[in-house]
């Protein structure tokens, strides 16, 4: 890889002594760190412990404006975890610790004066769960637009609905029925308004945690096929247990893993950063080969 | 192969034959059947307790009664020209219950009466003019002057009291009644041939043996009295009704709100567990300690404020047992079970929807406004109707805190002295004479009704609510 | 670590294995055309024919699997470059059983013409370099030895060069119509074993590619290394 970035010597220099796993071809940083102008965020050295507990460490990665990133590797490896710093809701969890920076638009979110709600206006993000509020279609576009203190008029607040129930390719389907209850929908439809109500607030990023694996597959596929659409408006960045579906729809995947020590502790790690498909063709890292091939455990 | 090649056992069937089988399986039928038949026996007893109780309630608050009028209704309204057969005292209008009262009281009783509460809002009936003036200008006026007038139900009430004097000399149960109406009437018969200085001045003849609804319109709407047969619980049914909205608008606001900041707001520390389990453990606290803590500081160390001084200065009650020392104590009271309720109602709440409301960037706040708080309320209010019914059953604390045993006068606000439903029961069944035991049931009654009621709304809600979302 | 698609990568190696198979088969129909053009041996000729049937059948068979593991499985990395080598093997390896089949029609044309010795030995040059280099290619792709296949461009020079030569060396037989007509056949044949060295340096590229992710073309780097020698 040409365009890669070296990272600074010092990173990680006294990690490596709690690295048990096996890495016959050490790929260093080239791996995990992309090259990107202009990042829309970009992680320097995060980590992230619960409690005693560490959860993820040092990982350093930019992601790219209009574009969509997948991370992708084994349970506890970290992925929803760092997915979840980008918009500070690991700031609901008390014990939740954010050790690194977070640099979006030229700030760290995570410093002192920065308050998380301000964060997550302009980084939104969808759920495993559709989680549709108990109140009508409208109201669930419309809520997020309220709170953040929308200008507008009546009239512009239902053209704000529209224009995001339209542009998440709900529009057709609840134009009619803009008065019933978000419940009223189905699995597929739910997780789509739950992305209209995300993107009203007219975010830079939208976050996406597994928002397809509670939908069945024609529906997965809608998903996937708007994830496509939202590209042009807005950065994207998801979490799968789907290697597919990360193939689908990823322009870039990051591969986490998880390193195990003597007590049982499972902290996750970056592994691999790369196009997607050469991260699903051939792989630099071999736990990253390992991973995608099945040979895992 | 070699011979070293570990020899391949087949692994030993370790289940039992089919005949064993089938014989395990009886036994394990049996005890599986044994387990049920406890259970329902268990369902059994508890459902004889309460249809014990009700048949109890029910026996004493109806039944026959023997009883001796001083003059009887019938020939009263026949006095005034009217067929005994189909009109009642009751039928006559305000005007001819005054013109009873005038033939049957003396005037000094008639006075008395007037200067409790008047009779017409334009003329006196008992009192001269002159005197009315004279009394009313003195430094402590009578309630007469100032408080309203009687209407026709209330004269109503005093012409049976003055005018018919009706006295239950014995009273019987709902089912003997039925069963053997006869046996009774023998008996009081055989009373007054036995023993007649048991009934004084009555005489066989004026005994009249009659049905007996001790849960009729008259006792809900009657006053206390020192008389069962006139007796009613309008004044603790009122009292009741002031202690439960003081209550409810004491402890369901405080009891929400503390529930609100503790799930949702709180973050995990030793000090807010600490409160957590000083919660649950204050729910189990006996009802008189919380009596104790009302009449210590509510009764005591905020008199000015409980008595209603501060605010009405003279006219104020004497002391702090007011309604509102009453009210607030059982708010205390049911404070940690809405607590705990209304806790239990917003964990109830899916995670998903608060992390929808922050992750859209709503505040903390914002997302429990519109989005918690709306999915919680029907088991917040659940929970408080509940608690709110446990209060109106309450007896111990009110006893503490000075709930009047006796109290003919409504009370009129929160600064007012008042009895409450269970202390009037309480009250009633602690009395020598039978009928008392009969209108004790009565009030039973009214108080299970109540309560139903309550219970039923909280069902209702919960159900509306629960379907909506 | 685990296999968590043992019965993936069972059916993977199953196909891989029938790709030696037909590998090994092709190796040896090399030999047989051969000795049938040189020999004048018409039975063995008939083998070669016979064996190429079974290498057709063997290709169908291969195709179909490959095509259900792509359907059903999803392979992805590595699994994903094998099945890839593994088509793109299939296809030249079947063609180089044909080759042998061609080699064998010219021994049947040739059947009782007068032929060269010289010419023959040629022949039989070429085929002791064209059956080492389809070894080798076979050999590194069991071994996933990049560097081994690396050296197949190098091998495929000299069957180049005598096939090249067979020209010359027809033009120097003379005027004997016969003996003509039998160097042209067997000119044919020297094409087809040019082919089949091809047909290795191919597989060499993909196994290249399988073991490195980079898909090379050795003749363009062939040229290129004798461009900057010059």
């Amino acid at each position: 890889m040409s365009e890669t970035e070296t990272a600074p010597a010092t990173t990680g220099a006294s990690d490596r002594t709690i690295e048990i796993t096996t890495r016959p071809r050490d790929v260093g940083e080239d791996a995990r760190s992309m090259h990107i102008e202009d990042p829309v965020i970009e992680a320097q050295g995060l980590g992230v412990h619960y409690g005693h507990f560490r959860a993820v460490r040092d990982v350093t990665m930019k992601f790219g404006k209009n574009e969509i990133t997948a991370l992708i590797g084994p349970s506890g490896c970290g992925k929803s975890t760092v997915l979840r710093c980008f918009n500070r809701m690991n700031d609901l969890i008390p014990s939740a610790r954010v050790e690194g920076n977070v640099i979006y638009n030229d700030t760290d979110i995570y410093a002192e004066d920065i308050d998380p709600v301000e964060v997550r206006r302009k980084v939104g993000m969808v759920f495993q769960k559709p989680n549709p509020f108990p109140k009508s279609i409208f109201d669930n576009v419309a809520w997020g637009a309220k709170i953040n203190g929308f200008k507008g008029s009546k009239g512009e607040l239902s053209n704000l609905v529209e224009r995001a129930l339209g542009q998440a390719a709900l529009w057709e389907e609840v134009k009619d029925k803009l008065n019933e209850s978000g419940y009223s929908l189905s699995g597929g439809q739910q997780q789509r308004l739950c992305i209209a109500r995300a993107i009203a607030t007219n975010p830079d990023v939208v976050l996406m945690d597994e928002p397809a694996s509670a939908l069945d597959p024609i529906a997965t596929l809608r998903i996937e096929e708007l994830m496509h659409e939202l590209k042009d408006d807005y950065s994207i960045i998801i979490v799968t247990h789907n290697m597919q579906q990360a193939a689908r729809v990823s322009d870039r995947t990051a591969f986490f893993s998880v390193d195990v020590n003597d007590s049982g502790m499972r902290t996750g790690r970056l592994v691999e950063y790369g196009f997607t498909d050469k991260i699903f063709t051939t792989p630099e890292h071999e736990e990253t080969e390992h991973y995608i091939t099945g040979r895992f455990g | 192969m070699t011979a070293t090649a570990p020899e391949k056992t087949e692994p030993q069937n370790l289940y039992p034959t089919d005949d064993e089988f089938v014989a395990l399986l009886n036994r394990r039928s049996r005890k599986s059947f044994l387990a049920q038949s406890g259970f329902l026996l268990a369902l059994i007893i508890a459902v004889l307790a309460l249809f014990t109780l009700l048949y109890t309630v029910i026996n004493d608050a109806f039944g026959l009664v023997a009883i001796v009028n001083a003059q009887d209704p019938e020939t009263v309204v026949a006095e005034f020209g009217l067929d005994p057969d189909t009109t009642t005292l009751g039928d006559l209008d305000k005007d001819q219950l005054v013109g009873l009262l005038q033939g049957a009281v003396s005037s000094g009783v008639g006075r008395r009466l007037e200067r409790e509460e008047r009779f017409y809002p334009d003329r006196l009936v008992f009192e001269s003019q002159e005197k009315w003036d004279e009394i009313c200008a003195s430094g402590e006026p009578p309630e007469g002057c100032t408080g309203g007038v009687r209407n026709q139900a209330d004269v109503l009430a005093l012409v049976r009291e003055r005018v018919v004097q009706p006295d239950v000399i014995a009273s019987n149960d709902l089912v003997p009644s039925l069963l053997d109406r006869q046996g009774f009437e023998q008996s009081v018969l055989e009373a007054f041939e036995t023993s007649p200085q048991r009934f004084g001045d009555y005489t066989v003849d004026q005994v009249r043996f009659e049905w007996r609804a001790w849960l009729n319109l008259d006792f809900i709407r009657s006053p206390q009295n020192s008389t069962p047969e006139l007796a009613g619980i309008r004044t603790a049914i009122l009292g009741s009704t002031y202690l439960v909205l003081i209550t409810m608008l004491f402890a369901i606001p405080v009891g929400v709100g503390a529930a609100v900041y503790l799930v949702e707001f709180a973050r995990p520390s030793r000090l807010n567990e600490f409160i957590q389990t000083n919660i649950y453990n204050l729910a189990g606290v006996p009802s008189v300690i919380y009596g104790m803590l009302g009449l210590a500081v509510l009764v005591r160390t905020f008199e000015p404020l409980t008595s209603g001084s501060l605010f009405l200065g003279e006219g104020a009650a004497s002391n702090g047992r007011t309604i509102l020392s009453g009210g607030i104590t059982l708010g205390l009271l049911i404070l940690p079970v809405v607590i705990i309720s209304a806790q239990e109602a917003l964990k109830a709440v899916p995670n998903s929807l608060r992390q929808a409301g922050l992750g859209l960037g709503a505040t903390r706040w914002q997302t429990v406004r519109s989005q918690v708080l709306p999915v919680a309320l029907p088991g917040i209010l659940t929970g408080g109707i509940l608690a709110v019914a446990r209060a109106i059953g309450e007896t111990a604390p009110l006893i503490v805190v000075g709930a009047a045993g006796f109290i003919t006068s409504d009370p009129t606000g929160p600064f007012s002295n008042y009895t409450a439903m269970p202390i009037q029961i309480f009250q009633w069944t602690s009395l020598p004479q039978e009928e008392f035991r009969n209108i004790a049931a009565a009030a039973i009654l009214v108080l299970l009704i109540l309560l139903l009621t309550l219970n039923a709304t909280a069902v209702i809600f919960r159900n509306r609510f629960s379907r909506r979302a | 670590m685990v296999d968590q698609r043992t019965h993936f990568h069972a059916e993977l190696e199953g196909l891989e294995q029938s790709i030696h198979e037909i590998g090994d088969r092709a190796y040896d129909m090399i030999q047989m055309a051969i000795q049938a053009l040189i020999d004048d041996d018409m039975d063995l000729a008939r083998q070669v024919r016979a064996s190429d049937q079974v290498i057709d059948q063997m290709y169908l068979d291969v195709h179909n699997r490959w095509i259900n593991l792509i359907a059903r499985q999803q392979p992805m990395g590595a699994d994903l470059r094998l099945m890839s080598v593994l088509l793109h093997m299939n296809v030249t390896l079947e063609r180089t059983g044909d080759q042998a089949v061609n080699i064998a029609k010219m021994a049947e044309l040739c059947h009782g013409l007068p032929g060269s010795d010289r010419i023959g030995q040629q022949i039989q040059e070429m085929g002791h370099l064209v059956r080492p280099m389809l070894r080798t290619a076979i050999e590194s792709f069991i071994r996933r030895d990049a560097a081994e296949a690396r050296l197949l461009p190098a091998m495929d020079e000299p069957v180049d060069r005598i096939n090249m030569g067979m020209y010359r060396e027809v033009v120097a037989l003379g005027t004997d119509p016969e003996m003509l007509e039998w160097a042209t056949h067997t000119m044919m044949a020297a094409r087809a074993l040019e082919r089949i060295g091809d047909q290795a340096v191919d597989v060499g590229e993909q196994v290249v590619y399988l073991v490195t992710g980079e898909l090379l073309d050795f003749n363009e780097e062939a040229l290129d290394e004798r461009g900057s020698e010059s």
